[in-house]
């Protein structure tokens, strides 16, 4: 039996798969089959982003998983507007986007806000607090005069917790900490009111001791402005704990997606497993060492992406020629999950037992590699 | 070799933008330039007044781009037409007597003047915070001094007061330009005390350009990593950190190349010394247009002409651009 | 949801207090380099505004007793006089705005096209930066004297403005060249982009977001270009491409020379005037270099330098063993000190007194 009889390709992109995050609010944004193409300096090209699709709901968080150079922080770029597609469609609300000239561009901003990772560089250092605050304020909301102004101003600070809002307001960005910084953001993001916020790694960049906090805050904001919500990091065990789905990007391509928790107690995908493994949990110490899994190898030298063959591979325990010659589509595993893998049966053998009532798996795929 | 080309081309560039701007400017000047030659040089003949009419687009001689041409033409030629103050002399010979003086001066004295500088630059960044740091403010107001000041007084001292120096001229009067003793002793002798000005003022410039970048090029890492290998103080500074802070300091000088022109101009005019820059001025104030056009253009394309052996030196030397450029 | 507390807007003594000291801490911040160039600047600037009427006598008066003409100086003529009986003091004192005016005006005009192409080409891009980039090239490799001279040379009369605007045609690309680097690289930081994710428009950001950054460098490449356009005035009115009924510093350098001053030992005519314009060069060049440290750290000392066993050691060198204990400086020793780079960022030590 063939890796599809176990699980079926999952044909039309994000509708097939439900998504816990519907369970929340409405839908939101539509990634349809978003492509995007970088031409380097010597006419190579480079596919950052191939085939992502997914879908956010009001209310809810959905988690990107990616290690550096995924092209998660493309995809960002690309919902909100800042770099054009290869192929592929952004619907908003039910309706394609079309960002033709400034007007469209300025109405999708007031919808759609990007929070940016860097806390020390997203903020402009000649300008106050308040002027970063008060162009949004004035650009989405209309409003101009200081009387207008000045409430709406100091309920954002109150919204992320930066009181008294008349001392923030005054301050430089180098007169505040990081985490500071950030609330910053996060406020004049929300400033435009918008319904979707796409967070591009919110709390990487801060102190491990203060993510908490911000990640709790966050969600607050989710709640009180009903919010979809783009968690973007590099840090599964984050992803796990904030978002309702998780989506797990490698090499511009998502490669397994499901309800958080289950895909991170149970991964299908060996690139999962090791960003899982990967992970510090207390509770999980060495339990993948003690099952005798095989772990993928270390980071081998990127060797030139080829089309046509599972991206993983060169780093893939499992890996056999199929993956090699054939790039494994995106294949159900569940009504909520899938994986993009030819080797699912062997790489995580638990999923399928229920599956097809039974049915033996002698002679399939022969002993691990 | 493609770094190299591509410098061609772009000097190409420049020397055909100074060409238009040679073109065009006695063309949008305001008053009739050739009346004023005319009153000024009435022993003209007629087909000189017709010459100078072509070269400055009066009358109607044919459309301008016709005469973009003919005038490219003739500057390829190293046609440069006749000469008005020193009619009939050709405007090519005047420019090949005086040529050889200021490069052989400007050129030697510049050259020195970068040497020692480098040199004091490299001292200067020897060690952090050394004694030249004291001397800074002194070397900035000698900089901010201008050249001819400093000129004309040290002439005053050296010359008029303790007779050490002639007061000026290429050489003695009674001379006879040539190859014999007398002349070049005289010629040499002539030159020491321009050339003495011309290194004092433009040492002070290329001390701190390279005590900057031996600054930057000590806090460099891999000095670091050579100080730590145990290497003699002397060997780090030489051997790593001057030897890459000359590469900016080179492209500072292709810089300054102009600039150096400049002073030699003026050298030239408080010396009374016989070279381009005293025939550019001296044909300025008796508006001798042919010979101010043609100086002009010379003395650009020498200053491109001088960058792009620079260039071929940094090439030469930086390892990184022969990899890249090979 | 409106705020419930409205924020009175009375700031409490002891921060009024605190925010007026603020204000004024700039000046104490800036290195010893840069105010002795601003002190420098800002007395000549002074006597270019008032040096005129403080003036004894007409420049331009020629006083026909021969018994006048060339004196050493005296009572009656602070400064002497000339081959025409001129008195060089006020000659010197309308000259310094003369000078300083025209300098002044260069500085603007080629600062203003400075960061019109520098920004464009650093934020634009593309081709437009291949071509603005080559055109500054270009004019940053011509030979500027040779050029300035015969553009001057065909003109017939050597005016202020004419002056001017030849001198701002060649002294642009300096500044667009840095201005452009600048630009490409703050067009990449992370708050450019945060204000398009706000929805500015390509305006706004080049005008309120980026310009203000770079504020610094425009500041220093405005005194470049006055440094460059006093040289380059002073030089030119020199031979004599000025207009020579005006009295500037180089113009009296022109008449000083071509009645041969120095020859005939009148030293109060040829160097005062020179000495000025050094002064003022000067003057530039440390205000320069003092904003010059202000954006570039590294300039500054090598943090942390100290002297033991007659060598200097920078922090990056290996820990020496200290063997005896450092001498306090003398005041003289403290105050030429405060010229060099490690006074910068060396623990300043307790001054009593006021301060400055």
């Amino acid at each position: 039996m063939k890796a599809e009889e176990i699980a079926e390709p999952v044909q039309d992109g994000a509708v097939a798969i439900e998504s816990p995050a519907a369970a929340r609010g409405p839908l939101a944004m539509q990634a349809i089959s978003l492509n995007k193409d970088f031409r380097l300096h010597r006419g190579e090209v480079l596919s950052a982003v191939r085939d992502v699709s997914f879908n956010l709901y009001r209310g809810a968080v959905v988690g990107l998983v990616g290690e550096s150079g995924s092209g998660k922080s493309t995809v960002a770029k690309l919902l909100a507007g800042q770099e054009r597609l290869t192929s592929g469609e952004v619907h908003l609300n039910g309706h394609p986007v079309a960002l033709t000239d400034r007007r469209a561009f300025r109405q999708y901003k007031s919808e759609v806000q990007l929070v940016f990772q860097d806390p020390f560089s997203s903020l402009n250092p000649v300008h106050t607090v308040r002027y970063h605050l008060e162009r949004p304020v004035k650009l989405h909301q209309n409003k101009r005069s200081k009387a207008e102004l000045d409430p709406e101003l100091t309920a954002l600070m109150e919204q992320v917790r930066l009181t008294p809002a008349s001392q923030f307001l005054a301050k430089f960005p180098h007169e505040l900490s990081g985490g500071q910084r950030q609330r910053v953001s996060f406020a004049r993001a929300l400033a435009a009111q918008p319904s979707v916020l796409l967070a591009d790694e919110p709390v990487s960049m801060l102190d491990v001791s203060i993510r908490l906090e911000m990640l709790n805050l966050l969600d607050d904001l989710r709640e009180r402005f009903h919010l979809a919500l783009l968690y973007i990091t590099h840090d599964i065990a984050s992803a796990r704990y904030f978002s309702d789905e998780v989506l797990v990007m490698y090499a511009g391509q998502i490669v397994e997606r499901g309800p958080a928790e289950e895909l991170t107690q149970e991964p299908a995908h060996p690139y999962t497993q090791l960003l899982v493994a990967s992970a510090p949990d207390p509770d999980n110490i060495g339990s993948i060492l003690r099952s005798g899994g095989k772990r993928a190898a270390r980071n081998v030298e990127s060797a030139p992406r080829v089309t046509g063959a599972c991206p993983f591979n060169p780093r893939c325990p499992f890996a056999q020629d199929r993956c090699r010659s054939e790039d494994p589509p995106l294949m159900r595993i569940s009504s909520a999950r899938a994986a993009a893998c030819w080797r699912l049966d062997v790489a995580a053998p638990q999923l399928f037992h229920q599956s097809e009532g039974g049915v033996a798996h002698e002679g399939l795929g022969g002993p691990l590699v | 070799m493609r770094f190299i080309v591509r410098r061609l081309a772009f000097y190409a560039v420049a020397a055909w933008v100074a060409l238009t701007i040679n073109f065009f400017i006695p063309r949008l000047m305001p008053g009739n330039a050739v009346e004023d030659i005319m009153s000024k040089f009435p022993s003209l003949q007629p087909s000189a007044y017709k010459a100078l009419e072509a070269m400055l687009g009066v009358g109607h001689p044919g459309s301008l781009w016709h005469q973009y041409v003919n005038y490219l033409y003739d500057v390829i030629h190293f046609n440069f037409g006749t000469d008005v103050t020193e009619y009939p002399a050709k405007v090519s010979a005047l420019l090949a007597q005086t040529v050889p003086w200021t490069i052989t001066l400007v050129g030697t004295a510049t050259i020195i003047a970068f040497v020692i500088g480098t040199g004091l630059g490299i001292l200067a960044g020897w060690r952090s915070g050394g004694w030249l740091d004291r001397v800074l403010p002194g070397l900035t107001f000698l900089q901010a001094v201008p050249y001819f000041f400093l000129a004309l007084i040290l002439i005053e001292l050296l010359a008029l007061r303790a007779k050490i120096f002639p007061l000026g001229q290429g050489y003695a009067g009674g001379d006879i330009p040539g190859w014999n003793w007398q002349f070049i002793s005289s010629a040499v002798y002539h030159s020491l005390l321009p050339a003495f000005t011309l290194i004092i003022t433009n040492v002070a410039g290329w001390m701190l350009t390279m005590r900057n970048v031996m600054i930057t090029t000590t806090g460099e890492d891999y000095v670091l990593a050579a100080q730590a290998k145990g290497l003699p103080h002397k060997r780090v500074v030489l051997g790593y950190a001057a030897r890459n802070a000359i590469l900016p300091q080179l492209s500072g000088f292709a810089n300054a190349l102009g600039f150096v022109v400049s002073g030699a101009i003026v050298m030239e005019i408080v010396f009374s010394y016989p070279g381009v820059g005293l025939l550019l001025v001296n044909a300025v104030t008796s508006n001798d247009y042919p010979l101010m056009q043609a100086i002009f253009l010379v003395i650009t394309f020498a200053v491109l002409f001088a960058n792009l052996i620079v260039d071929v030196v940094y090439v030469l030397i930086d390892p990184r651009a022969r990899a890249r450029s090979a | 949801m409106a705020a419930l507390m409205v924020d009175t807007g009375v700031t409490p003594p002891a921060e009024r207090e605190r925010e007026k000291r603020e204000r004024f801490g700039w000046w104490r911040r800036l290195p010893p380099k840069a105010k002795v160039g601003a002190l420098l600047l800002g007395f000549f600037v002074l006597i270019a505004i008032i040096g005129p009427t403080l003036a004894p006598y007409d420049p331009s008066y020629q006083n026909p007793n021969p018994s006048l003409s060339l004196n050493a100086p005296s009572a009656a003529h602070l400064l002497g006089t000339t081959q025409n009986g001129q008195d060089v003091l006020s000659q010197l004192l309308t000259g310094v705005r003369m000078t300083l005016e025209l300098a002044l005006f260069v500085g603007v005009v080629a600062t203003v096209i400075a960061v019109i192409v520098g920004i464009s080409a650093g934020f634009l891009g593309g081709m437009w930066d291949e071509v603005l980039s080559l055109l500054s090239n270009v004019f940053l490799v011509l030979p500027a004297l040779p050029l300035l001279v015969v553009l001057l040379g065909y003109l017939p009369q050597k005016g202020e403005t004419a002056t001017i605007l030849v001198l701002a045609f060649l002294g642009w690309p300096w500044g667009a060249r840095v201005i452009r680097a600048q630009t490409l690289a703050l067009r990449n930081r992370d708050f450019v982009a945060a204000s398009r994710e706000t929805g500015e428009r390509g305006w706004h950001i080049i005008m309120f977001e980026i310009m203000p950054n770079e504020i610094s460098l425009i500041a220093a490449s405005f005194v470049g270009v006055v440094l460059y356009a006093i040289g380059a005035s002073v030089a030119l009115a020199f031979i004599g491409l000025a207009d020579l009924n005006t009295w500037s510093l180089g113009t009296m350098l022109y008449w000083a020379q071509s009645d041969q001053a120095l020859t005939l030992g009148a030293w109060w005519w040829f160097v005062p005037p020179g000495l000025l314009v050094a002064l003022i060069g000067t003057g530039l060049v440390l205000l320069n270099f003092g904003i010059d440290e202000l954006g570039n750290p590294r300039l500054r000392s090598g943090s942390g330098t100290i002297k033991v066993g007659g060598r200097w050691w920078g922090q990056t060198d290996p820990t020496p063993v200290l063997g005896h204990s450092q001498r306090r400086p003398s005041r003289v020793a403290a105050f030429l000190h405060s010229f060099s780079r490690e006074a910068l960022t060396e623990r300043p030590t307790e001054v009593a007194g006021p301060l400055p």
